[in-house]
């Protein structure tokens, strides 16, 4: 579904990821693992267009969106869903996620698909006319999952998803994912904790100072202590 | 004394709603870039100029209206190519400052084009409607008329920053440029039609208000810097505060003007400005905010 050839990117002339190759599949939630500073978010904005590749392809069923601005890689079904549980404070709910179907041309393709996500979400029902500013931290992780599922994209990138929001809220949003990925998406699932993420996730990949270091199934990868070591530094 | 007071009020209100205006227009390019447009000031002259260039002596209401809108749309296109221009060479409008530099040149262009055109004095503009008896004040019809626009703007543009999809979309980019982004809003075309918008008020501001304001082609800076003070006041970004703001400044300006002499109108206006940063940098209306960085 998503294809990444040799992908070299980064902030000004500092390449913070460098030939990065990977191969991200219909169906399946791919996690990428590495401790802070590994190149994580960098690799994942440079897929979602959010930075542009300084080298490398990306392309997305078949389609080249090497270097495309985050409009056009949206549209062509690559949604980044950033971290640290961000939405538009100062909007109300409705809006938030009004503004974030994209794709969804009249105003009843908008209401079904909502109500879709809202008998998965109540929540979101119940607090629609609030402003987001006032959801708790896990529900606006909530509300910015559900944002980017409203752009029916065909690749989900997850960053930290986790972070910052209350551990019972965790299996909901993981529970999600597999979800879409059941339903055909791809999901790329960006993490710190090693445990978690390999257990939801079918590959996984882990980087460490801005190249991979180990690949393969996430079932196998459970019981590789290389994986412990790269976290410490060797 | 009371006669006086009844003129800085209405004078000072109908100035004060020009200046709200250009601070209305200041705050949603602001809004949806981060940029201040500080070639508003001669835009608004401009149009000013329009109205004095287009309108026959003897201008009837209908001809007015019609001109009023042919100027709005004029400057609605010319305002959203200078943002587009604006904003070409930026990766990030709130990154990166050349902005600074390209508002003022078109700032400049244009109060040379004037001096070219018109020569260095002021021009008066022909009104359709005749003056109003206000508290006793004889009092220029477009101080009445560039209030009515001012609460039409403000009604407007509120609707439209909360009801349409567009609008909404503007307010947001006020909220969080990078998550606007990776939500995949067309980011630049929004803030090309916000320029746009600024320049459909400014124009018709310019229009309405042209008997009123000093059509010269050094004139533009006096209005940027009371909308710019009357937008500060208020709280930059914040509509409610451009509102309010306007009527303070203008108020102000013209008091000084009595109490001091119209030289340290100015002055006082800055003090002011001086006063409301040391004091409530976030404005009158404005909230802090988080950035990230």
């Amino acid at each position: 579904m998503l294809s990444v050839e040799a992908l070299t990117a980064g902030y000004g002339r500092i390449p913070v990821v460098s030939d990065i190759s990977m191969e991200v599949e219909a169906g399946r939630i791919t996690a990428v693992l590495g401790a802070n500073g590994a190149g994580k978010t960098t690799l994942v904005k440079a897929l979602g267009g959010l930075i542009r590749p300084m080298a490398g392809r990306v392309l997305i069923a078949g389609r080249d969106i090497t270097g495309a601005d985050p409009s056009t890689a949206t549209r062509a079904g690559v949604r980044l869903l950033l971290d640290g549980h961000r939405v538009f404070p100062d909007l109300s709910v409705h809006d938030n996620l009004k503004i974030a179907a994209i794709t969804t041309g009249s105003r009843r393709e908008f209401e079904l698909l909502c109500d879709e996500y809202f008998e998965v979400f109540p929540i979101l029902k119940q607090k629609r006319k609030d402003y987001a500013r006032t959801l708790s931290g896990g529900q606006q992780q909530i509300l910015a999952l559900t944002q980017a599922l409203l752009c029916q994209p065909k690749v989900l990138l997850c960053d930290e998803p986790s972070i910052g929001i209350a551990q019972a809220l965790i299996p909901t949003i993981l529970k999600e994912l597999r979800n879409f990925a059941s339903r055909g998406g791809a999901v790329v699932l960006v993490e710190q904790q090693i445990q978690m993420s390999l257990k939801v996730s079918d590959t996984a990949l882990v980087m460490d100072r801005g190249s991979i270091r180990l690949s393969g199934l996430a079932s196998d990868l459970m019981s590789d202590d290389r994986i412990r070591k790269i976290y410490m530094g060797n | 004394m009371a006669y006086e007071l009844a003129i800085i009020f209405v004078r000072g209100l109908g100035l004060g709603a020009i200046y709200s205006l250009i601070a209305l227009s200041f705050n949603v390019v602001y809004m949806s870039s981060g940029i201040l447009n500080f070639a508003q000031g001669n835009i608004l002259v401009l149009a000013g100029l329009l109205a004095a260039l287009l309108s026959p002596p003897e201008v009837s209401v209908s001809l007015w209206l019609v001109l009023m809108l042919v100027v709005g749309c004029m400057l609605t296109l010319a305002v959203a190519a200078q943002g587009a221009m604006t904003l070409a060479p930026l990766r990030s409008s709130t990154e990166q400052h050349s902005w600074l530099v390209s508002t003022m040149a078109v700032s400049v262009i244009i109060g040379a084009s004037i001096l070219i055109v018109q020569g260095p004095f002021a021009v008066t503009a022909p009104y359709p409607f005749p003056g109003v008896r206000i508290l006793g004040v004889r009092t220029p019809f477009a101080y009445l008329a560039v209030t009515a626009l001012l609460v039409l703007c403000f009604v407007a543009l509120q609707l439209f920053l909360r009801r349409t999809r567009t609008g909404v979309a503007i307010s947001a980019l006020a909220q969080d440029l990078e998550l606007a982004r990776a939500t995949g809003l067309r980011v630049r075309l929004l803030q090309v039609v916000s320029f746009g918008i600024s320049g459909a008020i400014l124009g018709v501001t310019g229009f309405v208000a042209a008997p009123v304001i000093s059509i010269a082609p050094d004139s533009g800076i006096s209005y940027i810097l009371s909308g710019f003070i009357a937008a500060v006041i208020g709280g930059m970004g914040n509509l409610y505060g451009a509102l309010v703001g306007g009527p303070i400044v203008g108020v102000m300006a013209m008091s000084s003007a009595y109490l001091f002499g119209g030289e340290f109108q100015n002055l006082v206006l800055l003090t002011l400005l001086v006063a409301v940063l040391m004091v409530r940098p976030q404005g009158l209306f404005g909230r802090m905010s988080t950035r990230h960085v």
